[in-house]
């Protein structure tokens, strides 16, 4: 447990750090989501989709500052039990999560009329983009917060912040080439 | 703290998604919809993204901080109360401090064209923005874990809602006490 200058010195620096990333990328993200308005099913999806990636990732990097601090899971890039399980359920909820979210897509849709986007379409979209995502953004928390465990940062303090700000660039690009693909 | 399977995570976690889900869907429409009449103002509207974000990522660690805690036993029932106070007092610090720096950066950006109440309004939005964040994820954080919840799967995604809305709240409280 770091002392309060610490603590603060840390998160400061987090926080500034993706505000930043925030500005800067602020402005293409928003291009390439005007992008999606062809597709009105995808316009609904896409807040919950990119949402759902940080909210994922900063659950796992929350889970693995507690684990990494009681140690059960070793600040080594080693695969044990714990860090197993911890992986695996996230993109196992990466793929459930997204499904479902596309599902509720298609409803909204026809509950409000919108011009028809198919389910299948959109569970494609929605799948397909959430294990692209997932995969990366996992990989890279579970190396953020190792990294930072053993750098003398407290994990809880950089792993959140970070997660989400990459994962909001991260989920619209694999968006996007999911849309191509399709 | 029992140890990890991929059931319970799965489980506690997908729900906790989906409310998340279905608060981001509704303040999808909501806000989306009306945001540009809430908003009189155009550039309030670019200021929205960052507020939002910056709560959400303030709650984040506090959230990641006690659950942590709460785990190793530091802070709990009755217990580390000096710990928590600590927690959250450096927690406020850090917010307040991070929206400070951030209003900097807005006032130098403004040759690109941000008017000169762009950096008070999103650093006077930003106090009540970590204030929200900050015990709004305590609360969540202690709740979750009285439950028998992890609050490592509970805080991080419902914080993050909770600021989508809060933020856009906050910006017009800063506006309307500015007088702008």
């Amino acid at each position: 447990m770091a002392e309060m200058g610490g603590m603060i010195r840390q998160s400061v620096t987090i926080l500034v750090l993706c505000a930043l990333a925030d500005f800067l990328t602020g402005g293409v993200l928003e291009g390439m989501k005007a992008k999606f308005s062809l597709l009105p099913g995808l316009l609904v999806m896409l807040p919950p989709l990119v949402d759902l990636r940080g909210n994922i990732g900063s659950a796992l990097g929350s889970r693995l500052g507690s684990a990494l601090h009681l140690g059960t899971v070793k600040p080594r890039l080693a695969m044990t039990e714990a860090l197993k399980v911890n992986i695996l359920s996230s993109l196992i909820l990466s793929v459930i999560a997204s499904a479902t979210i596309g599902l509720i897509s298609w409803v909204l849709c026809l509950l409000m009329d919108l011009p028809g986007v198919s389910l299948a379409c959109l569970l494609f979209i929605a799948v397909f983009s959430g294990v692209l995502s997932g995969v990366a953004i996992t990989l890279l928390t579970v190396l953020i917060s190792i990294a930072s465990f053993r750098g003398g940062w407290d994990p809880d303090n950089v792993t959140g912040p970070v997660t989400t700000t990459l994962g909001d660039i991260v989920t619209v690009l694999s968006i996007l080439f999911a849309v191509m693909i399709w | 703290m029992a140890t990890y399977t991929v059931k319970r995570i799965v489980l506690e976690s997908y729900f906790v998604l989906l409310i998340a889900a279905v608060l981001s869907l509704l303040a999808g429409f909501l806000l989306q919809e009306n945001l540009e009449r809430i908003l009189r103002l155009v550039m309030l509207i670019a200021l929205v993204p960052p507020i939002n974000d910056m709560g959400g990522n303030i709650g984040c660690i506090v959230g990641a901080r006690l659950a942590t805690a709460l785990h190793l036993g530091t802070i709990g029932p009755g217990r580390g109360r000096k710990h928590l106070r600590r927690n959250i007092w450096g927690s406020m610090i850090s917010g307040i401090l991070s929206f400070g720096v951030a209003g900097v950066v807005l006032i130098l950006l403004k040759p690109l064209g941000f008017p000169s109440w762009v950096a008070p309004v999103f650093f006077l939005a930003g106090i009540f923005q970590t204030t929200i964040a900050v015990f709004v994820s305590v609360w969540l954080a202690f709740i979750a874990f009285r439950e028998g919840l992890d609050p490592d799967n509970v805080v991080a995604p419902i914080i993050t809602s909770v600021c989508d809305v809060s933020g856009v709240a906050s910006l017009l409280l800063a506006v309307k006490m500015l007088g702008i």
